[in-house]
């Protein structure tokens, strides 16, 4: 007999013609195999019919303002990143389809195999074996399934089908076992054995087709929970990797845009349900079909399992119901998409009306990640300065014109005659936060300033503040520990502190002015030791009230505050690891009080809804954002791998799918940045032709293979971006940007602060998605910060490109201690260039923020250092509710 | 039924069913490590493939991992048992301390569902059973079916964008202040993650009620002229229930799964997210944590569902 026949009769077996007339007599079954048919075709022949590359940005894809293009040109429209809905669609059913077939697949050759071995054989292995499948079936899968896809070093489709293969085969191991157990009993097997046939004969002959039904009906209901466990998983971003994507990552994208672009959710979400509705009723059909004509003997029951067939009166029916469940999912999506409320365009509340500051209150803000620490002398992101700037006051600070203000001192430092000294007088009386620490009549005074700033030149500190004090007189010498104190900081009373600098240093002010500087208490530092960075003690507006990671800090008002009267607000809970599109949501519902950051069609609604136009206000970021590439890895020690990178990116497209907010920049300052050089821009904007060239330079010239670009001689590159939808956005931009110019590059999404970290760590990153928001208003704040050489260290670095010329450093050595304005500028221009022509960094935007806040929030005024800056801020109370407010008459609205 | 309930054989099968769930736990956890240094690479997940030999190298020392897999394998079981589970990789609080305060808002969210679970399945299944081949037995179980074939998350996107927030039935996510405040916002995500348990419930309590409907003892009290509601609840509830409870037990480890999926959704502080957040940092140990806690939980749930089914199914106990 020719194999052929024999898996012929075994499938006979499972199907025959009497059961294979009631599985075609059956409408839910029919309705089942159509809908699968559906979607296998969809899966076969889909990608064929794409009518362009998934993974293609389209031109026409965004509109001009970023909006993804409506259907129309596109037969369903584009995506958030302008990629064609339909291509991606049809071929993210392939995959979707695929891996749950082999899942499957895996999953009842397992089931088969180790149920038959088991069921024919009792003792050890057969105990084993269910022991094995009590354990996996009792494991929190998708818990188990992402922590091993992870450990995984590069995720694929494949091993995320065997991951998910060998996690499933229980159920059908146990059934199969059952069932094995009660055929080798039936007479006409113990005839057979006894007629001295085979056990391969009789395990062929007469258990395999007895097992395979079970095993038909429960692989048909495995490939609809493979889909919904696969989607999930890309879900949540740990499935299928970039550029390749399933449904499951399509919704995931899609739902930020849900307000402006409900179909990016609907069509993926209903293609799944549909999909698995489709096999669950093929099962179920086929459960009815097979059920049928089973012998007592060998219907298996297990109460417990809801799968388990059960008598056929007891079933619903099985096709009018798929047929009501399918009318119900349609009218659901109807109804979602059609008669749902539209989204409330204007503010959930107002003020009571007041024009006077009112104290009390509770400001609600957040943040998308948590806070790294919390102590002044390490912090140094832009989550942790958020809540420093609230926590610790300075000497000084910026006002709103960027004028320097005397805080804590009393007055701005007299100067000595060769301009490298200054001495601050402190304000009296100045309490810090209460501690127990501090004894109860403790004030600030200027040991407190030296012991902070002292604390950040301590190596074993780890601060990357130190370069900012590295010029004061004696700093070296107290680095390497051979003076006890720091020469330059003189304390000469109490309240009387003296500075002196090596050389002339424009910038020092503005150093003393972050909070690197705020004075804090040696014995509060030395009693909290490493606990500091979560009881931060400072003489600042609020003091930290609470801080659950990952949920929100909650600062109260600091009741001895030196500014009698201020701060206004009782309390400010900063909400933590909040990203943006659910934040919005909350703002929306009167449940957060400020935000300045947006999903990208978020910051559309917030431009054209005319309601909230009065308390929105534009300001263009002090920062520069970009590609960062490491120099001391391969292939980025090649200056020209460098440029071709900084020349393949396409920064028009980047502004647009980021919803129109980017400023394109192509050099390191930003253009509202004194030292900017006009002429610069553009020299490094797309040009994909100098980019292979570049890359022909290199040595790794690019070539046509198929339908992509290869650059020989190249591995894959990971980028690193940070968690989160901006990250996996932006490195979808980058992926995209640098396949044209045959980098094979994969996303690496990381935490932020393990992101921070590890760029920070000497030849480990070698891609990266980086940028530096200026913490003042000064070139060397950029150039030395990110390029200098003196900004490198193994495992601190804020140069993170560890970039190094000695050419530049001598430069910006110059430049810093230069007295005149405009030749100082000059030589800023002339490092910008030369950083230009050696790409650390491909330059690409800085961004436009937009601060909103509600109508009842009064005193919020963009500070253009700190963003956000709630210290000031008071609230109008109560509030009410907006129902019957006409914000025509309103606001300042026309 | 038998006078002589057995109560010291309970209390010993007790202890064997909780000596079996250490030793799944145990086996539970021993599969998760290998498959993670086995077939994984925990320097190789966080760094990239292309990580080089001497990174790779200090990342194993600075973790640990540059001991003999033996040695870990000793600490991590050691750890296991006292419940000491290391310290995170991301901000170096002790896993189990972070543990104990996510745990409870996991529960929190899960015992909310399992209520709505139950509440909305058996009042599905009793009312489809009750009005069989009805145009309600129809539409509720088509319902039920859908109910089983939507991804949690399709239905918390939604869930989240309309009935919080265009409706304004809910809270837009988060986890509120105070008590109250944390039931009110749990109960949005709580009703997303018990809709495949209920769906699932509602299909299996169905039949099970006209199955034991049929039954002889239900015509005789019918006979002996019960009321029908008494017919109901004391004979045919409590006898369709015990494959509920069974199965209520055996969905929780779908129910955690759910947990990582809708917590992510509605930013809810919990096990689930906090999974997540693990994730993306690679913290292994809290990874580790998590699946440890996650696998207690479901061996405590299987132990609670088949004590309740002791209590409430006489036969189960007279077995053995």
């Amino acid at each position: 007999m020719g194999l052929l026949s024999r898996i012929l009769s075994v499938f006979g077996g499972v199907l025959d013609p009497r059961a294979r007339a009631r599985f075609f007599a059956h409408r839910g079954a029919r309705v089942g195999a159509v809908l699968v048919a559906l979607v296998a075709l969809v899966a076969i022949v889909g990608p064929f019919l794409a009518p362009h590359d998934p993974a293609d940005l389209l031109a026409n894809g965004l509109l001009e303002d970023g909006t993804p293009a409506p259907p129309g040109d596109l037969l369903l429209g584009a995506d958030t990143m302008g990629r064609d809905e339909l291509s991606r669609l049809l071929h993210g059913g392939t995959l979707s389809l695929g891996v749950a077939l082999i899942a499957t697949l895996i999953a009842v050759s397992l089931g088969l195999v180790v149920g038959v071995v088991s069921g024919s054989r009792r003792g050890a292995i057969d105990s084993a074996s269910m022991q094995t499948a009590d354990v996996l079936s009792s494991l929190p899968f998708l818990l188990v399934a992402i922590t091993i896809e992870r450990a995984i070093g590069q995720p694929s489709p494949w091993s995320l089908a065997i991951l998910l293969g060998c996690l499933s085969w229980t159920t059908l191991a146990r059934v199969t076992r059952t069932k094995t157990q009660q055929i080798r009993e039936l007479d006409y097997v113990l005839a057979a054995r006894a007629l001295g046939f085979s056990e391969a004969r009789i395990l062929f002959r007469h258990v395999l087709p007895n097992v395979l039904g079970p095993a038909v009906v429960l692989g048909t209901t495995l490939v609809a929970q493979m889909i919904l466990v696969e989607s999930a998983m890309s879900f949540l971003g740990v499935g299928v990797q970039p550029p390749a994507s399933t449904w499951g990552t399509m919704l995931h994208d899609g739902q930020d845009v849900l307000s402006i672009a409900p179909r990016l959710v609907l069509y993926p979400g209903a293609l799944i349900v549909m999909t698995v509705f489709g096999f669950n009723l093929l099962g179920e059909g086929l459960r009815d079909a097979i059920d049928a004509r089973s012998t007592g003997a060998i219907v298996v029951r297990r109460r417990a399992d809801a799968k388990g067939p059960l008598a056929a009166r007891t079933r619903a029916r099985a096709d009018s119901m798929g047929i009501a469940g399918l009318g119900v999912l349609l009218a659901g999506v109807a109804l979602f998409a059609f008669v749902m409320p539209p989204v409330p365009e204007h503010p959930a509340f107002v003020g009571a009306g007041s024009d006077t500051p009112v104290r009390g209150g509770t400001l609600v803000v957040h943040h998308e990640d948590d806070m790294r620490s919390l102590d002044p002398g390490v912090a140094y992101d832009e989550i942790s300065g958020m809540g420093l700037k609230l926590m610790f006051e300075t000497l000084i600070d910026y006002d709103e014109q960027l004028a320097f203000v005397p805080r804590l001192a009393r007055a701005l430092p007299e100067i000595d005659a060769d301009g490298r000294g200054y001495t601050f007088h402190l304000r009296e009386g100045v309490r810090f936060h209460p501690s127990p620490h501090l004894a109860p009549d403790r004030t600030l005074v200027a040991e407190d300033v030296r012991y902070a700033i002292e604390r950040v030149l301590t190596p074993s500190v780890g601060s990357p503040g130190a370069p900012y004090f590295r010029n004061l007189e004696g700093a070296a010498e107290f680095e390497a520990g051979t003076a006890p104190h720091v020469r330059g900081i003189e304390v000469l009373d109490p309240l009387t502190i003296h500075f002196r600098l090596s050389v002339a240093d424009q910038t020092f002010l503005n150093a003393l002015a972050l909070t690197f500087a705020a004075p804090v208490a040696r014995e509060v530092v030395e009693a909290e030791g490493s606990e500091i960075v979560r009881r931060p003690i400072g003489t600042g507006a609020f003091r930290l009230d609470r801080w659950e990671p990952a949920l929100r800090a909650t600062f109260v008002r600091h009741d001895d505050f030196f500014l009698e009267g201020q701060p206004y607000l009782d309390r400010i809970v900063l909400e933590l690891d909040l990203s943006r599109g659910p934040a919005f949501l909350r703002l929306q519902a009167g449940e957060m009080d400020h935000m300045h950051r947006f999903t990208p069609s978020d910051n559309l609604f917030v431009h054209r809804a005319p309601a909230w136009q009065p308390y929105r206000e534009d300001s263009a970021n002090l920062d520069i954002w970009g590609v960062g590439m490491n120099c001391e890895l391969e292939p980025f020690t090649d200056v020209h791998v460098r440029r071709a990178v900084a020349f393949a990116i396409d920064g028009e497209h980047w502004r647009r799918a980021r919803g129109n907010r980017l400023r394109l920049v192509g050099q390191p300052l930003p253009a509202n940045m004194p030292g900017y050089v006009p002429g610069l821009v553009g020299e490094h904007h797309l040009d994909l032709d100098r980019a292979r060239e570049e890359m022909r330079l290199a040595g790794h010239p690019v070539e046509r293979v198929g339908d992509r670009w290869v650059a020989r001689g190249l591995d894959p590159i990971d980028v690193w971006v940070g968690s989160g939808e901006t990250g996996q956005a932006y490195g979808e931009l980058i992926q995209h940007d640098l396949a044209q110019i045959g980098l094979e590059i994969r996303i690496r999404q990381v935490a932020f602060p393990v992101y921070l970290a590890e760029t920070a760590r000497r030849r480990t990153v070698p891609l990266f998605l980086t940028g530096w928001s200026a913490d003042f208003p000064d070139p060397s704040n950029f150039l030395d910060t990110l390029f200098h050489s003196r900004s490198i260290t193994d495992s601190g670095s804020q140069n993170r490109a560890f970039y190094q010329r000695p050419e530049l450093d001598a430069l910006l050595d110059r430049a810093r201690v230069e007295t005149d304005r405009d030749r100082r500028m000059a030589l800023y221009a002339e490092a910008s260039r030369m950083i230009v022509e050696d790409a650390p960094w491909a330059f690409v935007f800085s961004n436009t923020v937009t601060d909103v806040w509600q109508p009842y929030v009064r005193g919020y005024h963009v500070h253009p250092v700190w963003r956000p800056f709630y210290r000031d801020v008071w609230l109008d109370l109560p509030r009410r509710s907006a129902r019957d407010v006409d914000f025509a008459d309103e606001g300042g609205l026309r | 039924m038998s006078d002589a309930a057995p109560r010291p054989s309970l209390l010993r099968r007790i202890g064997l069913r909780l000596l079996r769930s250490t030793f799944v736990v145990w086996l539970a956890m021993t599969l998760v490590f290998f498959a993670v240094h086995g077939i994984g690479d925990p320097a190789i997940a966080t760094l990239g493939p292309r990580a080089r030999p001497e990174q790779i190298q200090q990342f194993n020392e600075r973790h640990g991992l540059d001991q003999p897999i033996a040695v870990q394998y000793g600490h991590f079981l050691v750890g296991l048992v006292t419940f000491d589970l290391g310290t995170s990789w991301r901000d170096e609080r002790a896993v189990i301390d972070v543990l104990a305060t996510r745990l409870p808002r996991t529960l929190l969210l899960m015992s909310l569902a399992t209520v709505f679970e139950l509440v909305l399945g058996l009042g599905l299944g009793l009312l489809a059973a009750r009005r069989r081949g009805s145009s309600i037995d129809t539409l509720s179980m088509g319902v039920a079916f859908l109910g089983v074939s939507t991804p949690s998350f399709f239905l918390g996107v939604l869930a989240l964008q309309f009935l919080a927030f265009r409706l304004g039935f809910f809270p837009v996510g988060g986890y509120g202040v105070d008590a109250a405040d944390h039931v009110r916002h749990a109960l949005l995500p709580a009703l997303v993650l018990a809709s495949l348990g209920a769906a699932t419930y509602a299909r299996l309590f169905r039949s099970e009620i006209i199955e034991v409907s049929a039954q002889d003892h239900v015509r005789t009290a019918r006979a002996k002229g019960l009321s029908a509601s008494r017919v109901l609840l004391s004979h045919v509830v409590r006898n369709a229930l015990p494959p509920i409870v069974t199965l209520l037990g055996l969905s929780l480890p779908a129910l955690v799964a759910g947990a990582v999926v809708t917590e992510s959704i509605f930013g809810w502080p919990g096990m689930g997210r906090l999974a997540m957040e693990s994730i993306y940092s690679f913290d292994l140990p809290m990874l580790l944590g998590i699946v440890f806690i996650g696998a207690i939980t479901v061996q405590i749930g299987n132990l609670g569902a088949e004590l309740l089914v002791a209590r409430i199914d006489p036969r189960t106990r007279d077995r053995d």
